[in-house]
């Protein structure tokens, strides 16, 4: 290394170590830091670019790996074309699975360092040409050779080809590989006629394939490790399609005078030299990475076979020496073949990537399977995002601010995205007259609710504390009754709402179906299994509605969080997890929830049904089946007392197994000291994406949904603001008046009675339990 | 194949011969640090072996001598004819052999060249020595592999030199059946110089250094 190089890396050290300790200070954690440090520095290089061509600064977007196994689609600038130059917006970007698979899993020989651009080649439309090009104009379709996956490119004149009409951009954008397989074809020295053996038929061995018929090769025989592609290619001409493992003797007795290596696995060379004849070619263009373990040295020398490398480096020196330049010559053949329609790439082109799903891609690429080819459509892009005019002083964006979920100490981002979700009072109908049975706490949240929502109306109150009854009946305009039995025997009651301790559910509930009232209770729908059951049979038997209230469901974050499911933001859940932390004091078990009806009940086994579990995570346990659309096959629980005034658990671990293979994890303890207004997390998960629903509504998904930026964490939802009560007894109600199911049906309630029923069994075992056992056992 | 051991700094032959057996091996054949080397066994009948395979014809009017010089010499020329035109002082034969040195004299080199070779002529069929000649060959150039390698086959990484820098690696063999059959008029100057380059080893016995060509007796 010169001094002057020396100087320059250790400068370079220096300013990045300063970099480091500067963002550490300002709180920023690895992965943030390593954003900030590449935008920041990419906003250098492209401002020093742009003023060294004196020209301005064009903004569109690339696919950036920003370390192993992250891909990004990031914000770039490139200068508009200097002398010499070309600025293209782009409409495809080829990929080339391969290597591309290589570099983004980090195999050995396809070491890369990061942040790294992939990419080979592009085609689309010239925008910008500098001075001193001819030959291509603006408004040109041009495809060109060396430039990365991005939206805008600014390239050398000289790898940019003109491409010829009726050739599509997603064809010409593969020019590059075309070069690379064209070279294969050109040293293999091809003659006419002449047999051809191509191992392997991923993208270079089908190109490869494709482009030695096209320049008149004989009998074609493709080998591969399966039969997966055969109908590719028979589709390219071949004539025989062998596989490694059926036909192992035939490819060893080919006696091929010609064997293209395109698989780019080094085991293959030594197969190769098997199949090629006496004095045959071996041309090695799948960039083999890696030992080849057994070379076949002796038959290599016994039948006189020449292995011939075939990188497309070679280029370089071979127009050094020949004064041509065969990469062009290279290049414009295979734009003729696909002008020609002698060189069919349509059918080996099965993925067409929107960028913004650039993470999602990848990750399915690194899984290998039967993609062939793919392209980048940039056209997919918004048109403010592809190509945009640059600001040249516009400050770097080191928020750095990208998959990382943990932001703080940055505010978190202004740019609040709400997905559209329904008004619950726009189609309101009918006027559910309601009675109130249990004028304790909770009822005075529900009679609120009641007299908020547009189509109920409160019209009696009963409670064995006749002030509890009065107090709320006189608020509401109601009528206190004296018994239950006179509230359900009056005409004018359509409805009960029970607000009642859990174990007065069932009777209760009983009661009111066969007095032939629709049933509404507070969460959960009983204080055991059997109780719910009972009530919901006989809620069937006859024809009324029995519902649970669940009212978190109409939270705008909810809601929102549902819709991003079922738009595919996660793909198919896999994962939740659920934590519920408060620190109830003694007073909550002994006295009561607020002080305004004095019980003990919930510190009671028998009367509440249990503790933190039931009376508290049940409606977080309907949220997690509501938005991720999961169901709790399996339940294995530990349950503890903390604080001795209650019988009933204070502190649960629980974990689901869902029906469709996921897993939840629920911890919820009422014992946690420090935390006496509640604190509860809710993360759903999918192979595309993250929703954290509580504390804050954000979402991280790989997956191009309208009105998301994909890859970033983003909030979607701001915090509930509408009375969610209202909202659940409006529904209600409309549902009664439709003669519709509520959206919280009763086997709502039961199963979510069931997962509690489960968990609670399970850790008297100690040991998982299955949902659907306990069902049976209730008789459900 | 020939075992080849080294004991006490010394590497030692074991044929494991029939009686009556001769076997030639060419110094660049024998893997500096033991294993399996090739070798041309000329049995008591006058049969010709070369790394296992059997040749064609009883030796005739052949001395056994006469029959490992053809052989070694045919596989000299047939590496020379791999290295095409290439003007002699871009070629790089650097072995230490006897066929190594034939092939420096069919092509009028010294085996060194000024600058990178165009082609390199590797008569070991080892990998370390092939990966010597593939790293020190130009871009495009040709490694042509000349060598008896028996049985034996090497790992080779092929991405770094052969495949990037598009280079040729070819292999070359006579084949024995020919070579035999047509045995030039001048065999009695290949005998000869066999018989002036062939260092006598007995087998399990240490072999000397500095030979070009062991001659391996039971």
């Amino acid at each position: 290394m010169s001094r002057r190089a020396s100087i320059a890396a250790r400068a370079k050290d220096l300013a990045n170590a300063q970099a480091t300790a500067a963002l550490t200070r300002l709180g920023y954690s690895e992965p943030r830091i390593r954003d900030a440090k590449r935008e920041g520095w990419w906003w250098l290089q492209a401002r020093a670019s742009a003023a060294a061509r004196r020209r301005r600064l064009l903004a569109g977007r690339t696919v950036t790996w920003t370390g192993t196994g992250r891909a990004e689609l990031v914000p770039v600038e490139v200068p508009r074309a200097g002398p010499g130059e070309v600025t293209i917006a782009v409409s495809a970007s080829a990929v080339s699975p391969g290597t591309e698979r290589a570099q983004y899993l980090q195999l050995p020989s396809a070491r890369i360092s990061f942040p790294f651009r992939p990419g080979y080649s592009v085609a689309g439309t010239v925008i910008a040409a500098g001075a001193g090009v001819s030959g291509v104009q603006v408004g040109d379709c041009v495809a060109a050779s060396g430039a990365p996956h991005a939206s805008v490119v600014t390239v050398p004149v000289s790898s940019v080809y003109g491409v010829p009409e009726g050739v599509e951009p997603t064809e010409a954008a593969f020019i590059e590989l075309g070069i690379i397989c064209g070279q294969g074809v050109r040293v293999s020295a091809l003659a006419p006629g002449e047999s051809v053996c191509v191992m392997g038929y991923g993208l270079v061995g089908a190109l490869a394939h494709r482009i030695a018929v096209a320049s008149g090769a004989g009998e074609t025989t493709v080998v591969a490790r399966s039969r997966r592609k055969e109908a590719l290619a028979r589709a390219g001409g071949a004539a025989r399609f062998l596989t490694l493992d059926e036909d192992a003797a035939a490819v060893a007795e080919l006696a091929a005078p010609l064997v293209v290596e395109a698989t780019g696995d080094p085991a293959a060379i030594s197969v190769a030299v098997r199949a090629a004849g006496p004095g045959g070619r071996v041309v090695l263009l799948g960039s083999p990475r890696g030992p080849t373990l057994d070379v076949p040295v002796e038959e290599l020398a016994e039948k006189g076979v020449s292995l011939v490398g075939a990188h497309v480096a070679t280029l370089a020196p071979e127009a050094r020496s020949t004064g041509g330049d065969p990469r062009r010559e290279l290049g414009e053949r295979f734009l003729e073949l696909l002008r020609e329609r002698r060189l069919p790439l349509s059918d080996l082109v099965t993925t067409v990537v929107d960028p913004r799903e650039v993470d999602a891609f990848y990750r399915d690429l690194a899984l290998g399977g039967s993609l062939v080819a793919a392209v980048f459509d940039w056209s997919r892009l918004p048109d403010a995002e592809r190509v945009a005019p640059g600001r040249i002083w516009r400050l770097p964006s080191l928020a750095g601010a990208g998959m990382e979920y943990r932001r703080k100490p940055l505010p978190p981002s202004r740019r609040r995205r709400s997905l559209e979700t329904r008004d619950p009072f726009a189609d309101a109908s009918g006027s559910l007259r309601i009675g109130l049975l249990g004028c304790g706490d909770i009822a005075v949240h529900n009679a609120s609710a009641i007299a908020a929502a547009p189509n109920t109306k409160l019209v009696a109150c009963y409670d064995p504390a006749a002030g509890l009854a009065e107090e709320l009946a006189g608020r509401y305009g109601a009528d206190a009754v004296s018994t239950a039995d006179d509230m359900l025997e009056r005409g004018d009651v359509d409805a009960v709402v029970l607000s009642v301790p859990h174990h007065l559910h069932a009777p209760l509930a009983l009661d009111a179906i066969a007095a032939g009232k629709h049933v509404v209770v507070e969460k959960p729908l009983a204080n055991t299994l059997a109780a719910g059951s009972e009530m919901v049979a006989a809620a069937e038997r006859s024809g009324v509605r029995l519902s649970v209230c669940f009212p978190h469901r109409y939270q705008e974050n909810v809601e929102a969080a549902r819709r991003l499911v079922e738009l595919g933001a996660l793909g198919d859940v896999s994962g939740t997890l659920l934590t519920f932390f408060a620190d109830k004091p003694s007073s909550y078990w002994l006295g009561g929830f607020s002080g305004r009806s004095v019980s003990s009940w919930r510190s009671s086994r028998e009367q509440a049904g249990g503790g933190v579990l039931i009376m508290n995570l049940s409606h977080y346990l309907d949220l997690m089946r509501y938005i991720g659309g999961v169901e709790a096959a399996t339940c294995l629980a530990a349950t503890g007392l903390v604080d001795p005034p209650a019988e009933v658990e204070d502190t649960i671990s629980l974990t689901l197994r869902y029906g469709n293979g996921g897993i939840g994890t629920v911890f919820g303890c009422a014992a946690l000291r420090g935390n006496r207004s509640g604190l509860v997390e809710l993360h759903l998960w999918g192979r595309d994406g993250h929703l954290s629903v509580e504390p804050d509504a954000q979402v991280y998904t790989v997956r191009a949904l309208d009105g998301l930026r994909p890859a970033r964490w983003q909030t979607f939802a701001t915090a509930p603001v509408r009375d969610i009560r209202a909202a659940y007894f409006s529904r209600f109600a409309s549902a009664i008046d439709r003669e519709r199911e509520p959206d919280v049906t009763a086997e709502d309630g039961l199963a979510v009675q069931a997962m509690i029923e489960a968990a609670y069994r399970s850790s008297e075992r100690g040991d998982g339990v299955e949902v659907e056992d306990v069902m049976v056992a209730a008789g459900a | 194949m020939i075992a080849v051991r080294a004991a006490n700094g010394s590497l030692v032959l074991e044929g494991g011969l029939p009686e009556g057996s001769i076997a030639y091996v060419d110094a660049d054949w024998v893997p500096a640090g033991g294993g399996a080397a090739p070798a041309l066994v000329v049995a008591a009948d006058g049969a010709v072996t070369w790394s296992g395979r059997p040749g064609a014809a009883p030796l005739g009017a052949l001395s056994r001598e006469g029959a490992a010089g053809l052989v070694l010499e045919a596989l000299a020329r047939a590496a020379a004819e791999a290295a095409g035109e290439v003007p002699a002082g871009l070629v790089s034969v650097p072995g230490r052999g006897i066929v190594a040195r034939w092939i420096r004299e069919t092509l009028g080199t010294d085996g060194g060249t000024h600058g990178r070779p165009r082609v390199v002529v590797d008569t070991t069929a080892d990998a370390e020595t092939l990966r010597s000649a593939t790293a020190a060959v130009e871009d495009l150039g040709t490694v042509v592999l000349a060598a008896g390698a028996g049985e034996r086959t090497i790992s080779f990484d092929f991405y770094p030199d052969v495949h990037v820098r598009g280079l040729r690696i070819l292999g070359v063999a006579p084949r024995l059946e020919n070579v035999l059959r047509d045995a030039p008029a001048d065999a009695g100057r290949l005998e000869q110089a066999v018989r002036e380059a062939e260092c006598l080893v007995r087998d399990g016995q240490p072999a000397p250094r500095g030979a070009c060509l062991y001659r391996l007796e039971p």
